[in-house]
């Protein structure tokens, strides 16, 4: 009787085990009745390059560093469109922050005057649509090139058409054969001016970063940028930078709509990557002050911000983040 | 002693219910790949580039998605009825996996967040119709460059160009009102809840809503970079291509489309799709895919297919193609298409972003 019973557990065990194991795994015939194989994996040939990043909660914010993140990822090599953007990219893989800017701005270029191609005409320049465009201001030729403005300045109205004439035959002969490079490409490149170059590129990459918001294609690079921003700047206020300690400060203290109308704000999009903190951005924006820059604007921005916090925070709260050191 | 004996029967018991357990489970594994490989070796000597097949309906469900099957879905109210007025019930209907309920919810979230925007694309039509009227000189046509040319929309009824577009906008003014109308009273947090909507509807089972989750992630979460948008991007980026497979089991013609731009090489032209070349670059699975679209997408769309099916054709052998075309045609005696969503005609008529995003993916 004893027997039976220990039989009837171990036949009990073994057809639950096979039976959770079965669950666990597709069935052969909902495999049969997909559409192909599964040998490879195919969805992950554009993110497998993709690290995914910690999130930056404040108890993470606080132990996180740089260090700890891995660079973007950039897409092998392939020949592009043009041999010198090739070369650049070589030397700014190899750390040249100015390779990494001028690739940019090249590509900036040449992407801005996709619309302003010639497409059959044969006639003299500047095309309509060009002129136009420069006349008006047209976003994407604001910052193409410096000549631009020179020329739209010339009074006379021949000279000016000459000038701009000679401006877009210029940019087209740069852009022949122009074929824009996946978003990965782009971000890389920025992340490594900023990270190896100027105070100037540090700051275009957190202000304008470069990627296209918004557009699915550019998700993985968002997803980045979103959590590596945040950390970027945070280093450099722990290391006395005042912009540093006003951005954060600010970005703490508003999303992304609030920091877009704010025009002594120019970190919209860090605004957004973090959670709104009173906290934190009392804490930042009585750092600045207390570093301060001399600016008045901004200054006074801060003021107006911890008066407005001040009322979401205790005494004892204001009294610490006072005198709080990163 | 009788209680020892007893506990040591009782741990022997538990001991060999484990063990066959174990036993149990390791036969389930070993075999269950085995009877995977098999099933589709044939396929697998001539398609280059296989492809994963979608999950079991399971392994993603919603907390309530298994539901959905078996609890019949409440009628909904009707369209236009203020959505303050059933909100909060078919926010409850959705959480318990009713599909149909999640999707119009999320529609009408969609649609609410629009509303501003509606009311801006109605000045920016006057706002042309305007220069249009005001550059009907000889200068202004020649600058206008050569006529577009005219879709069904646009006969030749007589009409100013001008006109036509006072008209249009006086359609969209009418849809802008009425969206104003019907989303009085609805709030910010309320919005914010589009995207867990159309996640709950995709998941429990509504085609449309899976390619349209799949398809649109920013539009259903809108608060950009924030820390919640990252866990929900990153979350969409392990779900969305199963999604589409998902639509396209279900019999969505869209998706055959979409799946088709998905294996295709990213081009750096305009009008890329943001999924292109989002699943690698696979011609066979392209032209496979393509060449379902062409049969259940409609006549409108067959010559772009045929050509896109060109395009891959030139990347594959004669052998590829014909294996393509007879999973094509598996496919099809296999899977039940629904019609296509009709053309972009009236597209102005509907106010869903789901339709909108579906004739989207249905293009290439």
């Amino acid at each position: 009787m004893r027997a039976r019973w220990l039989l009837a557990a171990a036949l009990l065990g073994l057809a639950c085990g096979y039976g959770y194991a079965r669950l666990q795994r597709p069935a052969a015939a909902d495999i049969a009745a997909a559409p192909a194989p599964a040998a490879t994996q195919p969805d992950k040939v554009e993110t497998s390059t993709t690290v995914r990043l910690p999130r930056l909660g404040e108890a993470a914010a606080q132990t996180l560093s740089l260090r700890n993140l891995p660079h973007p990822p950039l897409p092998p090599a392939r020949p592009s469109w043009s041999s010198a953007q090739d070369a650049l990219r070589q030397r700014a893989e190899a750390g040249d922050a100015a390779a990494a800017r001028e690739w940019l701005e090249r590509d900036g270029r040449c992407y801005s005057m996709l619309q302003f191609g010639l497409n059959g005409y044969s006639g003299d320049l500047p095309t309509r649509e060009f002129s136009r465009a420069a006349s008006r201001g047209h976003p994407r030729l604001r910052t193409v090139d410096p000549q631009l403005q020179q020329a739209l300045a010339i009074g006379d109205e021949a000279q000016r058409r000459q000038a701009l004439g000679a401006l877009q035959q210029r940019l087209l002969d740069e852009c022949r054969g122009y074929a824009p490079q996946g978003p990965g490409v782009r971000y890389a490149l920025g992340e490594i001016a900023a990270r190896n170059g100027s105070d100037k590129d540090f700051w275009q990459f957190i202000n304008d970063p470069p990627l296209a918001f918004g557009y699915s294609r550019d998700l993985d690079q968002m997803i980045d940028w979103a959590r590596r921003a945040p950390l970027m700047v945070r280093e450099r206020a722990r290391g006395g930078d005042a912009d540093a300690a006003y951005a954060l400060g600010m970005a703490y203290a508003q999303g992304l709509e609030e920091g877009r109308a704010d025009e002594a704000n120019s970190s919209h999009y860090l605004s957004a990557a973090v959670s709104d903190d009173p906290l934190q951005a009392y804490r930042w924006l009585s750092l600045y002050l207390r570093n301060g820059d001399g600016d008045a604007a901004r200054s006074a921005a801060a003021r107006a911000q911890l008066e407005r916090l001040g009322g979401q925070l205790s005494a004892e709260q204001r009294a610490q983040a006072q005198g709080w050191q990163p | 002693m009788a209680n020892a004996n007893t506990l040591r029967d009782s741990v022997l018991l538990v001991a060999l219910f484990a063990g066959g357990a174990a036993a149990g489970a390791w036969l389930g594994r070993s075999e269950a790949p085995a009877a995977a490989a098999a099933a589709p070796a044939s396929a697998a000597q001539t398609a280059p580039a296989p492809e994963p097949a979608p999950p079991r309906e399971t392994s993603t469900a919603a907390p309530a998605a298994g539901k959905a099957a078996n609890t019949p879905a409440a009628a909904l109210p009707p369209r236009d009825l203020p959505v303050a007025d059933y909100f909060d019930q078919l926010a409850a209907q959705a959480l318990q996996g009713d599909a149909a309920a999640a999707r119009r919810l999320a529609d009408d979230m969609a649609e609410c967040a629009n509303s501003e925007r509606q009311f801006d694309a109605v000045e920016d039509i006057l706002d042309r119709a305007g220069r249009g009227a005001r550059g009907a000189g000889p200068d202004a046509a020649q600058e206008r460059g050569p006529r577009p040319r005219r879709g069904r929309e646009g006969s030749d009824d007589g009409l100013g160009e001008a006109e036509r577009r006072l008209q249009f906008a006086e359609r969209f003014l009418q849809r802008a009102q009425e969206t104003e109308r019907r989303c009085a009273g609805i709030n910010a947090a309320q919005i914010a809840r589009s995207g867990e909507f159309i996640r709950a509807a995709a998941l429990a089972g509504d085609n449309a809503a899976r390619l349209c989750y799949a398809l649109a992630p920013n539009e259903w979460q809108r608060d950009l970079l924030s820390p919640e948008w990252q866990d929900w991007s990153q979350r969409w980026k392990s779900e969305a291509p199963d999604m589409v497979r998902r639509a396209f089991e279900g019999g969505l013609p869209e998706a055959a489309a979409t799946l088709s731009a998905m294996y295709s090489p990213w081009q750096p032209a305009r009008g890329t799709r943001p999924w292109t070349g989002q699943l690698g670059d696979q011609p066979y699975w392209a032209y496979a895919y393509a060449a379902v679209a062409r049969q259940t997408l409609g006549a409108e769309a067959a010559p772009r297919l045929a050509e896109v099916m060109q395009q891959h054709a030139q990347r594959l052998t004669p052998a590829q193609v014909a294996q393509a075309d007879a999973w094509a045609a598996a496919a099809r005696a296999r899977i039940r298409f629904e019609a296509p969503l009709p053309g972009t005609r009236d597209f102005w008529r509907s106010s869903s972003l789901c339709d909108g995003v579906r004739r989207a993916g249905g293009r290439l």
